[in-house]
């Protein structure tokens, strides 16, 4: 895993227990599994990835917070 | 307006599509007229039967999916082999992926519009509550904003304004988690929030 999937596999670590997180036509899976899909760096886990660095692209953008103007 | 939906049932995240639906139809039925296709009757015979039958304005898709198709209870509901059907129409997509491809697919066959997902769509709700999706507050995160672009064209709005409302919504449920109290672990999912948002897209045929 390179830095970044380290950064993503270490924020999903910390997801309490109790929660699914529905992926497309895959269904759903526990932190666990994401965090298998992550170390296999497999297509969910490619997914995963992408979801986080979307994310901090809008931080490092200011996008996120320019758009909750509530 | 003819309203056609769809909604298998064939796990969690579609039963809790199912609860939400119902709770849309409570609130846009007396203006419209709806025909609703759940479980094992989201199958692509009854689909393309009420789509050749019944002169339908709004077709609103629930159920998984891929670039290239909708499922339905059994299988898919809609692919290249049926999107002329849509011809016509408005569509919503509430599934993943689908706008990619099946999306371009539709409006160039003649559906005036299809809004849904070009990406596959992320949502996270908490296992204790799948007795009784509606009071699940971290699945409304995600549906609340993903039925108010369904809502939106039920409505008469534009696919345009719909996918407008949609991402508003979806930017107070980011702000709702940003500022969940300290014992909510609703912070954990701005990051899929904002997937979500980001890849809600209307596709239109180009003049």
């Amino acid at each position: 895993m390179d830095d970044f999937q380290k950064l993503v596999y270490t924020r999903w670590q910390a997801l309490p227990k109790g929660y699914s997180i529905s992926i497309g036509d895959i269904g759903a899976i526990t932190k666990e599994e994401a965090l298998e899909h992550l170390k296999n760096d497999d297509k969910i886990g490619k997914v995963l990835v992408a979801v986080a660095r979307n994310y901090f692209d809008a931080i490092k953008a200011g996008e996120l917070y320019a758009n909750l103007n509530y | 307006m003819r309203i056609l939906i769809t909604n298998p049932e064939t796990d969690a995240f579609t039963r809790y599509l199912l609860f939400w639906t119902n709770k849309m139809i409570s609130e846009i039925k007396h203006n419209n007229t709806i025909y609703h296709l759940k479980n094992k009757n989201a199958n692509p015979i009854k689909f393309s039967g009420i789509l050749s039958k019944k002169d339908i304005n709004v077709v609103l898709l629930n159920g998984h999916g891929s670039d290239d198709c909708v499922m339905g209870e059994n299988g898919i509901i809609l692919d290249q082999q049926n999107v002329s059907l849509l011809k016509g129409k408005i569509v919503h997509a509430m599934s993943c992926s689908s706008a990619k491809n099946l999306g371009d697919l539709a409006v160039n066959s003649g559906a005036r519009a299809y809004v849904g997902y070009d990406e596959p769509f992320l949502a996270s709700r908490l296992d204790d509550k799948i007795s009784n999706p509606l009071k699940d507050k971290t699945a409304a995160l995600f549906l609340d904003p993903a039925f108010i672009a369904q809502k939106a064209l039920a409505n008469g709005k534009t696919p345009d304004e719909a996918v407008q409302l949609a991402r508003n919504e979806y930017n107070r449920s980011i702000l709702k988690a940003l500022t969940s109290p300290i014992q909510s672990d609703d912070d954990q999912f701005v990051g899929l929030l904002l997937w979500d948002r980001n890849h809600l897209v209307a596709k239109t045929k180009t003049p």
